[in-house]
């Protein structure tokens, strides 16, 4: 049993508690390692197919049948819209160097690896991950100068712009892709990060 | 409209829906997720592992929850058991770790708040779980309590033992 000892906070330290954010985003690939997980365990069961639903299913493979001769016949971006909706998007999250200020030590640089390790392996454990790699800082840019095309070596982009890595992702949207590009290490140590999705054609 | 977390909690029961368990968790995750980044010390790993393990937990013993407090509550109570489990197995380990950079990543504003949440993170466990669940989530001594497995009691006196250990820290990161 404690003692009954009370005490209250001034309204300074109140205003300061009140002041803390009460909620923060798990990463989007968390959920679906929560749902994977209760798959697992038998506690989500995958809904019976009703008899109801049958004909539904044959429609749409019908449709699905008839937009592919479709596709074929009007070209490979009408082909492309049924393909997407079998296979979930897929987007780039092109990762911009950071600034130098936050390159650091190579105990630093290697500390960050191991933080967007662990934040990739979780997306490949949710089935997320297509891809990913870090790039190398040289770099060799290819123009047309004049008609004939000029190689140029080195950091060929303004520091804090160029490409470090870059990691390809399934998405149901871009809002998803957004979401999960959030939970990646490298935003909040202060690089960037540009989501594309990548286009069927 | 908003469905309740009882009828969501009876769908899920139920039939195993996927698309109910979904919306609890969206709903109730965020709360949970902020709670358990304090209780880690700022691991995102650890913070994770714990809100999975809560939610894993929770649903095997959902049909025994008899509603006596809300569905918040109750989750917050598996997962700071969750979170002392870890903390227990990682000491043994000898491997929990808190980031240093903790209160500067999670605080971008400048001022008091860096200070506090550094004092948090810094408090001992058991301090930081009674000021976490009073001052911060706004939970009653007598929750605590229950929630801790403790009196309300002894919650109080925790209670202002840990804001001693904050006002102290708080204090000696001014000068």
């Amino acid at each position: 049993m404690g003692e009954e000892v009370e005490d209250k906070l001034s309204p300074e330290e109140s205003r300061a508690f009140a002041g803390l954010r009460r909620e923060a985003t798990p990463p989007a690939s968390l959920e679906e390692r929560v749902v994977g997980s209760l798959k697992e365990a038998g506690l989500i069961r995958p809904r019976r197919a009703s008899l109801m639903g049958a004909p539904a299913v044959a429609a749409a493979v019908a449709a699905s049948l008839a937009l592919f001769v479709l596709g074929v016949a009007a070209g490979a971006r009408l082909f492309a819209e049924p393909g997407e909706k079998a296979q979930a998007p897929e987007f780039m999250l092109v990762l911009r160097a950071l600034p130098a200020r936050e390159e650091g030590t190579r105990e630093d640089e290697m500390r960050r690896v191991r933080e967007y390790s662990a934040w990739a392996g979780e997306l490949r454990r949710s089935g997320l991950l297509v891809g990913g790699e870090k790039l190398e800082d040289d770099a060799r840019v290819l123009r047309d100068v004049g008609g004939r095309v000029a190689v140029s070596e080195g950091h060929a982009q303004v520091p804090g712009e160029s490409i470090a890595g870059y990691f390809l992702i399934q998405a149901r949207d871009y809002q998803h892709a957004v979401t999960i590009a959030e939970g990646c290490p490298h935003v909040r140590h202060g690089g960037s990060i540009e989501v594309r999705r990548i286009a069927r054609l | 409209m908003l469905k309740s977390d009882q009828r969501l909690v009876r769908k899920f029961l139920r039939a195993g829906d996927e698309a109910a368990f979904r919306e609890l968790y969206r709903r109730h995750s965020p709360a949970l997720y902020g709670l358990a980044l304090r209780l880690a010390g700022g691991s995102e790993a650890d913070a994770q592992d714990v809100l999975q393990d809560t939610w894993v937990r929770a649903c095997r013993t959902l049909d025994n929850f008899e509603w006596r407090s809300s569905l918040r509550t109750w989750l917050t109570g598996i997962l700071i058991n969750r979170s002392r489990e870890l903390a227990r197995d990682e000491r043994r380990r000898g491997e929990r770790e808190m980031p240093e950079d903790y209160a500067a990543t999670k605080c971008a504003r400048p001022g008091q708040e860096i200070d506090l949440e550094r004092a948090l993170a810094d408090l001992p466990a058991g301090y930081r779980e009674v000021l976490l669940l009073h001052d911060v989530e706004g939970y009653t001594h007598e929750e605590i309590g229950a929630l801790l497995g403790t009196s309300a009691g002894t919650s109080k006196s925790q209670l202002h033992h840990a804001r001693g250990a904050m006002r102290a820290a708080l204090s000696a990161g001014r000068r």
